[in-house]
């Protein structure tokens, strides 16, 4: 069995230490960081610190050095977002912290991507994200574009004021079997109900899954508007649609 | 208030307590019985006074059908599309309270223009604000485009280039003194909101979640800088505000989101670093010109959803009025909250959860809720009852009067 010795980078092992406290996530860190290169711990270890510019660096080097597309993200990028994701959840960190570790992710990923693509790798999920018709916010639905992306889903970012008929276009188009909703008003809420409605008409609700979210949504809430899952952050985003696309948290976070 | 005093032979038994059995107190009294931790005659209501305890225009249009009262609905508030509350309907619910609407970028020179699907206004911060053109579907002006986000590291030159709006203008309290000395001689308390959304917030809007979050961690003194910026401008605001009327304004308005709807959007720690020394700032000038006046200016502050490991914070600010009281968000329950800071803090808010039961439970579940609510805080005093947050345009009028009803029948000592 891995050691939490066996990870070759200190402050990584420091922030197991600190961290993680829930038994199994411990073992599964130290078993997903035991196996990967030191590089790719370096990586990892980057991505938890939010640096930008060093996880730009890493990533770039690490490609150029041969090493493969997949395992950069895996090893290095996601694993380091699997710590950040606990902090957060545990309010160890907060947005703040979050989103630089989350925009440094993204500097990652602006190298992996195009290789991705190229080769036809499938992403983890594809999912179209957008906030429901009438409403105009988007910050809770940003962050989650950006940790979706972190942890290797493909993203369609419908934008705000999204009508159903945008949603079952994008759908067409870009066949992702996720739609995430998000709503800020009370007085939007309905149109999620109204935009699985309008795939229900149109024939397709059979092959999607709806996630929603937004500060005053209820799982009751999503549940009554016909939602599959509800997500209470961008954190539980990230989770609810990996369960979605039946990846379980505890074999790819 | 008026003391009874009854006299048996030599013993003489003075009931100041009861004084509200026997006359009715105006709102002035009442408001401040309970300010000051005592029971008034009944609980004071709020609808209207500011932006955060208000109503959105069409929920207000169904409430005057509902009610039978013909007006033309003005606004108070473009952004949340708020109604002007008139003289009739805060009669005729008997609130307690009138608004100071200080002239700034939600009220003043609101003068959209249509882009494509939106009509698009730009104020005096350079914020682009957007609403669909289409009514069934605008409902609100958001935030679309952010003033300084453009430059992913922003430097304090950025911040010193800005065209920061002067707080301190005269036109932005034009009209208000005149307003404040009616309410004062109708026997109201008077609630000034401020200048602009609180520090935090508009630092949020200037540079978008995006900009400032990293900032905070990444260039702690530009973002420290955009927060003074912020600050500079409240506190020319609130000089002039106080220094010319201050005798008749009983309540400031400040705010500043700090919860989210299960967490913080930063961490408390943060916010004691760097926010709160802002929030500071503010609370000591507003003071400072209370003692120059002789008299109590009490403090409001709104920050909704969770907030509970920063109420001590807000307590050593000396903050008088917390708002809202978001009792449906995780460690804001009622009961602990009254039961801790009861005695230190008014809540003014926390009387009905306006994201599920005010909107779409039925009359008997809002009745319930209601009255739970002020079982809770009425206890005492320090209780100004009035919803977690404006009234949104879909909320039933018979769900507004069910708990309005039930405030009448159930607030009372």
């Amino acid at each position: 069995m891995a050691e939490l010795s066996d990870i070759p980078n200190e402050f990584v092992r420091g922030e197991i230490e600190q961290f993680i406290e829930r038994e199994d996530e411990r073992r599964h860190i130290i078993k997903l960081y035991s196996k990967a290169r030191l590089e790719m711990v370096n990586l990892a270890a980057a991505v938890i610190e939010g640096d930008d510019e060093i996880v730009d660096d890493l990533t770039a080097t690490a490609l150029k050095e041969g090493i493969d597309a997949i395992e950069v993200m895996d090893d290095g990028l996601i694993a380091g977002m699997a710590i950040v994701g606990i902090k957060f959840r545990e309010n160890f960190i907060y947005v703040p912290e979050v989103l630089c570790c989350a925009l440094a992710m993204k500097e990652g990923m602006a190298h992996i991507e195009p290789i991705l693509s190229e080769s036809g790798i499938e992403p983890v999920g594809k999912v179209i994200m957008g906030t429901v018709r009438g409403d105009l916010h988007d910050i809770g639905k940003n962050l989650c574009i950006m940790l979706l992306r972190g942890a290797g889903f493909e993203v369609m970012d419908l934008g705000v004021d999204t009508s159903p008929e945008q949603f079952i276009d994008a759908y067409k188009s870009y066949n992702a079997k996720i739609v995430g909703m998000s709503a800020l008003l009370t007085t939007t809420m309905p149109n999620m109900g109204k935009t699985v409605e309008a795939f229900s008409e149109a024939g397709l609700r059979a092959d999607m899954k709806f996630m929603m979210g937004g500060a005053p949504v209820t799982p009751e809430f999503a549940d009554e508007m016909g939602g599959d899952a509800y997500g209470d952050n961008a954190m539980e985003c990230v989770a609810v649609a990996k369960q979605l696309v039946g990846v379980t948290s505890s074999s790819k976070t | 208030m008026i003391d009874l005093v009854i006299r048996k032979g030599d013993q003489e038994l003075r009931l100041s307590s009861v004084s509200a059995l026997i006359r009715r107190m105006n709102s002035r009294e009442r408001v401040f019985a309970t300010l000051e931790h005592t029971e008034p005659d009944r609980v004071p209501y709020d609808l209207g006074t500011g932006p955060v305890t208000s109503i959105t225009c069409r929920a207000y249009q169904n409430l005057l059908g509902h009610l039978g009262i013909e007006e033309e609905v003005t606004l108070t508030d473009h952004i949340q599309q708020l109604a002007n509350v008139s003289e009739v309907m805060l009669d005729r619910l008997e609130v307690d309270t009138r608004g100071l609407w200080a002239k700034y970028n939600h009220t003043h020179n609101f003068n959209p223009v249509r882009e494509g699907e939106y009509m698009v206004n730009r104020d005096e911060w350079s914020f682009t604000y957007s609403i669909p053109v289409d009514p069934e579907h605008a409902h609100w002006y958001d935030l679309t485009k952010f003033p300084l986000f453009e430059k992913k590291r922003i430097t304090m030159k950025d911040v010193e280039a800005f065209d920061w709006p002067d707080g301190g203008l005269p036109w932005r309290i034009e009209g208000l003194k005149e307003i404040a000395m009616a309410a004062h001689e109708q026997g109201k308390v008077t609630f000034c909101r401020g200048c602009c959304a609180g520090v935090f917030e508009m630092a949020l809007r200037l540079r978008g979640y995006e900009g400032f979050f990293p900032d905070m961690i990444k260039r702690p003194d530009v973002a420290q800088r955009i927060l003074d910026k912020v600050t500079e401008h409240k506190l020319a605001f609130w000089d002039l505000m106080l220094g010319e009327m201050g005798e008749y304004v009983d309540i400031i308005g400040e705010a500043d989101d700090i919860g989210t709807q299960s967490s913080y959007l930063c961490s408390p720690d943060m916010y004691r670093e760097m926010i709160k020394p802002c929030h500071k700032e503010i609370f000591d000038l507003v003071r400072s010109h209370a003692k120059r006046l002789n008299k109590k200016i009490y403090i409001f502050f709104h920050s909704d959803g969770v907030n509970r490991e920063i109420l001590d914070d807000f307590v050593e600010l000396g903050i008088d009025i917390f708002n809202p009281l978001q009792f449906t968000c995780p460690g804001m329950d009622t009961a602990d909250i009254k039961k801790t800071y009861g005695d230190v803090m008014t809540f003014w808010g926390g009387l009905i959860d306006t994201q599920k039961v005010l909107p779409f439970g039925t009359t008997d579940e809002v009745r319930e809720q209601t009255k739970r609510q002020i079982d809770i805080l009425a206890p005492g005093g320090g209780f100004v009852a009035c919803t977690v947050h404006n009234i949104q345009h879909e909320v039933p009028p018979e769900n507004i009067m069910a708990m309005w009803e039930t405030l009448r029948e159930h607030g009372v000592y």
